[in-house]
Formats: structure tokens, C-alpha cells, sequence
């Protein structure tokens, strides 16, 4: 059966298929991963196994979305408002889209609306009903596997083929209540769970959690770990290779009352500690908690630096300042450290790693008893090129000739450069981006001049059009109009 | 004038954070090494390096250039910081080398560093803005004693703090085997000088030598971030062919002198042209 799931950020339905990929998808989405992670999974298997899906997520405020296949989005509100985008026939990849504002996105595979999402926030009222129906519509069954592996349900936000048009979901409206009609293997596997609304309340539920429990880790490790040891890998196979789970992670989510229902039914799954948190910085408690360990480089923490005067400079890796007096206007803020990071899990030997890696990329040890973390800015793969040189992929970089950064690409700050030599002039000047979300890479050819192909493991190079985006993973090959190759390689 | 290069930027075994940024080519190279909180730091190196990059398609390309990139990343980390109130106080050193019309001009604000080896002599070409480095100018401090300095730290001028404006600059007419290297303090607080020139006059290409020096310093401790850069020349124009009439009878090395610290101030008058 299709996995459909959602959680405040993203949204996704992806077509029947190979198991153990859906399983991995899913696997990505619980651990929070951002759309180009989840494509990274989602094309693991090289770009002709891809299944048919449909992708939207909220992305720095804007609605990015992607269909593949049998899947499809039709977008209500908003500038697009009743528009279907679908891909185009022979599509070799996806088709991609960001829109400005939309409040509501159904999610289509076929002629079926399997998901309504709503990108912004709806009011917990309106989603306790949708959790409530859900509670109800839900079978009672399988409670053996709610016993074997509740670790693993919560996270289906498990919809359902819903047949039928598609849904009107008007703005601030509630879309009707989806119908189960799965299978009864389907009820099977997640039945105990109560479903999840379709239209997803990310900001409600979020901060209710976060106000409940402030971000200190340690304390409830465990339960904000939900992929570390892949618990969620198999959910999608069938409930017997799910009886020998012994994960309890997250057994609170199960509760029956509507609106935790809402809270956890829906983003329970997703570890909530992992969350950015949404608020301003200042909003933060000015003292360097435990969770902001990883911001070590912050002054806060470090020895204040010796002239007094400096210390309003902030650091310079760490220590150093400037002698300088600023102008009294040159107020800086106050000394919070950042709520940033990516959460990922830390190996014994200090490697980071994402959330849902099962071994170190690193080392190979294993992360069972890692405890999760937020990591500032990690090193989330090396490009290391054939003639030796290497990047350490901390951030988003631009290759070429001549790479300048041009604010038209959004890649943000900061964005590294690194020149390929070409005398000859093959290169483009900025001939691709190598974008770094979380823990996910993505290389986007900027319109190059001779182009770009990437071959992900054991597959046959595919060349990228101008402006396309391609998710990486390790062991992918990319090459540069013939004159610079390199190969995604795991962090050292 | 032909060049090839290699470069490495690592967080160090310490920082979890690299706050550096490097500009490796093909005409410019450059390290700025970020400060302030926030991820600032990284943000005041990104912009830094991000102005010097804009040069590289400007044709011919100038000293001046540089001096006004120098005073543009000043205006731009001073301008994301007003955005910013996070990011107040911000700023980032720079020390590169830029293949210019005039020669390489060698620059540097702030307490990243450019060396240069020719025929086997490992120089400093540049000098540090820090405190602990004006207090051994004026002999008020001994050379050894720096690294321990509890103001070893502070720098006197940073890009990004409105203080970037007469840069310091120097012009050399770089040589065939001329190596320079260009590098963040991450390096030069793990390897000596010694070390240093050893590894330098020793090493292969400079490809792998970028690598080999940031893999030392990590080994050595590394607990700022490293960033390096190593730049071969492998054909200098001075060494190729005599410039026809206007050197007047002097061969173009000879009107090479080199500067071996940096005491060159722009005059105002070629500030801001370009």
C-alpha cells in the first residue's frame, strides 16, 4: 500500500512499491528530515526505481512542492488556487514547484486523494476534531502490535486511500475527515495507532510540546531518538517483522484523548526536541544550556576575553576580539546562543551522524545508545574530487571556473566557493551548486554550458538539465562538463 | 601568469563550527577567518570572500580592485549586521594574494597570514593586527612569549568593523617556483616556522600539500579552525619574455622588488576608483 504521512513541515504520499524504501522514507520523514533528504531516500535506489510520489513541504516560508509519477497536488488558495500540478508526461525525474502562499495542498497518487495538508497553521480546535474522527474511524485492531511495536505507528500519520475528488479545502477551513479504506493488513499494521489528521497543525502541537518540555536532552533521550537504531525501517513490511521490536519510545503517543491525540498522533513520531524551534532567538533563555552545547564556539561559554571592552565583539573562534570601541548605536544582542543546528546522533568517537543512521558514517560504530544532539553546522560529506582536492561539506557551496555568489540563487550565507582550474573554459563560471539541507546534499546545475551528470551508486550517469536539482548520496558520481569529477564521500 | 593551487578548510578537532572562508582561485586567494557569535562569524568570512570573489571576471584585474573589495566587505558584514542585531560586532580578517595587472598583490587585515617560499626562504609577508604582535614590534614583548600572551587573541583590525579602509597592500612580481601560502592562525598555532618551511620547500604539488598541512595541524591538536591554501607559480611572465620598450633597459625582475613586510599604504587617490 502507498505510504502516506505528514508531519508540520512536510507532507508526502508515495506510491506502492518496494517496501524497505517506503519503510526508509518513512524512516527519514519520523526523523524529520527536509525534502531533499527525503528525495536523497527516495531516488536511493537510482532514478529508474524511483515509485510515483507527491512531496510538499514549508520552506522558509514559501510551499515547495514535488510530483513524480502517479502522484499529484492540487493547490487551493492563494494565487494557484485549484490548479493540479501533475507531472509531465516522460518526466525522467520529478517536477518541481514552489509556491509563494498556498493554504491548502491536496495530495494525490492517481485518481486518488490519499492526503489534505495544510501548510499553515489551523487552530488545535480544528484539529482535535480531525483527531477525534480519526480516533474513531480508527479499528481497534492489532493490539498485539500495539503491544510488539507501538514505536513505530505513531509515525504513520497514516492516511488512507481516500477515494474520491478532491477535497475542498478552503482556506481556514477543515478538509472532511479522510476514510479508512485500507486494507485490513494495513489495519493490521497500524490500526492501534490513532491516525493522524491530515491537515497538520505544526505550530500548535509543536509549541505545546515544546512548552511542555523544554529542550534539554539527556533526560528523555530515548523518546526523541526515534530513527537512531531504525526501529521504523520494517514498519511498512508487514507487523510480524515488527513483533520483535522492543522500542517503547514512544508509548505516550497512544493515548486515545483527542487532542494529545492531535499533539503526538500526528507529530508525536517526530521527535520533538529535534524541532527548530520557532521562536526567535531572544526568545530563548539567555543561559547556555545543556542543549546548546554544540554552539561551543559561542563567547558565553568560552573565557570572556580579556579587555572587558571586547567582549561585546563576540569571538573570534572563540577568543579572539577586535580593540576597537564601537559606537554606542552598535548594540549587539543579547548572548543567547542560537537554537540552530541540525539534530543528528553523536558516536563514540564523536562523529556526527544523522538521526536515522543506524552505524557511524565515520567509523562504523554503532549508534544504538547515541545520544541525540543538535550539531551547529556538521561536515554532512566530503567531495573529494579526483585530483585530490576535497571539500568538507559544512555548508552550500558553488563550483566552477570562477564561482562568485549571486544573492539570485538563495543560497543564503554562508555559502563556500570552490574553483575548479579550467583553462579552456568548459566550466561555467557558477556551473553548480551543492546545496546542504540538514543532512541531505543536492547538486543543482546552474545553467551550465556543457552540463552535468550524475550517476548515483551503481547506476548509469544521468545528465541534469539546466536548473535541475538532484539529490546526492554517498558513493554518487558527479562530473563536470569532462573536466572535474568528484565523488560524494562519507565525513572523515 | 600560470598558477595552480590547492586548498583545505577544516573546523579543527575542537570548534564545531568553521568559521572560515576561503577563496582559492583562479585569480584570487584568500582566507578570512570569521568572528562573533551566532553564526556570524561565518557569515562576516562568507561576505568577505564573497566581495574578493566578484573580481575574479574583472578584466584587467588591479590593485585597486582589491583595496576597494577590501572597503566593500567592510560595508557589506557592517550592513547584514544592522540587519542583524545578532550579528552586531561581527567581522572576519583577510590575507591573500590576488594576480593583478601590477603584480600579486599580497594584502591582509587582521591576523591570517601569507608566506611565500623562493629558492628554499620561507618569508612572512605579512604582518598580524594583534596586540601581542604590536607589543613585539615595539620590543615591549618577546617573540616567545606571544603565544601565551593572555591578549594573544585580540586583534587591532578586522574587516567588517569600519575598519578595513587603507588596507595594507604590497605589490610583488612573483617569480616562476615562487610558492606562497596563504592560511588562517588555525595552522601557524599547531606548526612552527620551522615545520613550516620544512613542509613547504619539501612538498609535492601544491594539491596535496594544502591537504597534508591541514591533516598536520589536525593531527597536531587543531583547535581552531584550519584553512590553507598553497599557491605554486609555474609560469611567471616576468620570467618569459622581456617586456618590450617600456621596462627601459631594466629586466623586468629587477623592477620586481619585493616587499617582505607589509608597510605599503595605498595612496587615497587610487582608493575607491574603480
Amino acid at each position: 500500500m502507498p505510504l502516506v504521512a505528514a508531519t508540520g513541515a512536510v507532507a508526502l504520499a508515495v506510491e506502492d512499491g518496494d517496501a524497505d524504501l517506503l519503510a526508509e522514507v518513512h524512516a527519514a520523514l519520523v526523523a524529520e528530515a527536509g525534502l531533499d533528504e527525503l528525495l536523497g531516500v527516495l531516488t536511493s535506489g537510482g532514478h529508474s526505481r524511483v515509485p510515483g510520489f507527491a512531496c510538499v513541504a514549508r520552506e522558509a516560508g514559501r510551499v515547495r512542492l514535488l510530483v513524480r509519477g502517479a502522484g499529484g497536488v492540487t493547490v487551493h488558495g492563494g494565487p494557484d488556487d485549484g490548479r493540479d500540478v501533475t507531472p509531465a508526461g516522460g518526466l525522467a525525474t520529478w517536477r518541481e514547484e514552489v509556491l509563494d502562499t498556498a493554504d491548502g495542498l491536496d495530495l494525490r497518487l492517481g485518481d486518488t486523494t490519499v492526503l489534505l495538508w495544510t501548510p499553515s497553521v489551523t487552530t488545535a480546535a480544528e484539529s482535535a476534531v480531525e483527531a477525534d474522527d480519526h480516533a474513531t474511524a480508527a479499528p481497534a485492531a492489532a493490539d498485539d502490535h500495539t503491544t510488539a511495536a507501538p514505536a513505530v505507528a505513531p509515525d504513520h500519520t497514516t492516511v488512507v486511500g481516500r477515494t474520491g475528488g478532491t477535497g475542498p479545502s478552503a482556506p481556514g477551513a477543515a478538509p472532511p475527515p479522510p476514510q479508512r479504506t485500507d486494507p485490513a493488513t494495513r489495519a493490521t499494521a497500524d490500526g492501534q495507532q490513532p491516525p493522524a489528521p491530515p491537515a497538520t497543525p505544526e505550530q500548535p502541537a509543536d509549541d505545546a510540546t515544546l512548552a511542555e518540555r523544554p529542550p534539554v536532552p539527556s533526560d528523555d533521550a530515548p523518546a526523541d531518538r526515534p530513527g537512531g537504531v531504525d526501529p521504523d525501517r520494517t514498519d511498512t513490511t508487514s507487523a510480524d517483522t515488527d513483533t520483535d521490536r522492543t522500542h517503547n519510545d514512544r508509548t505516550h503517543t497512544e493515548q486515545g484523548a483527542p487532542a494529545p491525540v492531535t499533539a503526538d498522533g500526528l507529530i508525536g513520531g517526530v521527535p520533538r526536541r529535534h524541532r527548530p524551534a520557532t521562536g526567535a532567538p531572544a526568545a530563548r533563555p539567555p543561559d547556555p544550556t545543556a542543549a546548546d552545547v554544540e554552539a561551543g564556539t559561542d563567547s558565553s561559554i568560552e573565557g570572556p576575553p580579556p579587555p572587558a571592552a571586547d567582549e561585546r565583539l563576540g569571538d573570534h573562534d572563540g577568543r579572539t576580539v577586535v580593540e576597537v570601541s564601537l559606537p554606542a548605536d552598535h548594540t549587539p544582542g543579547p548572548q543567547v546562543a542560537a537554537a540552530g543546528g541540525v539534530p543528528g546522533l553523536r558516536c563514540r568517537a564523536g562523529h556526527a551522524n544523522p538521526p536515522h543512521a543506524a552505524t557511524c558514517r565515520a567509523c562504523g560504530a554503532p549508534l544504538d545508545d547515541a545520544t541525540p544532539e543538535r550539531f551547529e553546522r556538521p561536515t554532512v560529506a566530503r567531495v573529494v574530487f579526483t585530483d585530490g582536492r576535497v571539500i568538507e561539506l559544512d555548508r552550500p557551496h558553488l563550483l566552477g571556473r570562477s564561482p562568485s555568489p549571486d544573492p539570485a540563487l538563495g543560497l543564503g550565507q554562508p555559502v563556500g566557493l570552490h574553483t575548479i582550474p579550467d583553462d579552456d573554459r568548459n566550466l561555467s563560471r557558477n556551473h553548480v551548486a551543492v546545496h546542504v539541507e540538514g543532512w541531505s546534499v543536492a547538486i543543482e546545475d546552474l545553467g551550465s554550458l556543457n552540463g552535468t551528470s550524475v550517476a548515483l551508486p551503481g547506476k548509469e550517469p544521468v545528465r541534469l538539465r539546466a536548473g535541475e536539482r538532484a539529490p546526492l548520496v554517498l558513493g554518487a558520481r558527479v562530473e563536470l562538463a569532462d573536466v572535474a569529477a568528484f565523488e560524494l564521500e562519507a565525513p572523515r | 601568469m600560470r598558477l595552480v593551487w590547492g586548498s583545505a578548510t577544516h573546523p579543527g578537532r575542537v570548534r564545531t563550527v568553521n568559521q572560515d572562508a576561503t577563496l582559492a582561485g583562479p585569480r584570487i586567494f584568500a582566507v578570512a577567518d570569521g568572528m562573533g557569535g551566532h553564526a556570524a562569524g561565518e557569515v562576516a568570512s562568507a561576505l568577505a570572500v564573497a566581495a574578493l570573489a566578484a573580481l575574479e571576471d574583472r578584466d584587467p584585474l588591479v590593485r585597486a580592485d582589491v583595496v576597494e573589495a577590501l572597503s566593500t566587505a567592510d560595508a557589506h558584514i557592517l550592513a547584514a549586521a544592522e540587519e542583524d542585531p545578532d550579528r552586531a560586532g561581527m567581522g572576519t580578517t583577510v590575507a591573500g594574494v590576488a594576480d593583478c595587472e601590477e603584480g600579486l598583490v599580497v594584502f591582509s587585515i587582521g591576523d591570517s597570514r601569507v608566506y611565500r617560499v623562493r629558492a628554499g626562504h620561507l618569508a612572512q609577508l605579512t604582518s598580524d593586527d594583534s596586540v601581542t604582535a604590536d607589543l613585539v614590534r615595539r620590543g615591549e614583548l618577546l617573540e616567545e612569549d606571544a603565544a601565551t600572551h593572555p591578549q594573544r587573541h585580540v586583534l587591532t583590525r578586522a574587516v567588517g568593523l569600519g575598519l578595513a579602509d587603507d588596507a595594507p597592500v604590497a605589490t610583488e612580481q612573483g617569480r616562476t617556483g615562487d610558492r606562497y601560502l596563504v592560511c588562517s592562525d588555525g595552522l601557524v598555532r599547531e606548526l612552527d616556522d620551522a615545520t613550516l618551511r620544512e613542509e613547504l620547500v619539501r612538498g609535492t604539488d601544491a594539491v596535496r600539500l594544502a591537504q597534508r598541512l591541514l591533516d598536520d595541524a589536525i593531527a597536531a591538536g587543531a583547535e581552531d579552525n584550519v584553512s590553507v591554501i598553497v599557491v605554486d607559480v609555474l609560469a611567471a611572465p616576468a620570467d618569459e619574455v622581456t617586456v618590450p620598450s617600456s621596462a627601459g633597459g631594466s629586466t623586468p625582475n629587477d623592477a620586481g622588488a619585493t616587499a617582505d613586510a607589509l608597510d605599503v599604504t595605498v595612496p587615497p587617490g587610487r582608493r575607491g576608483g574603480a
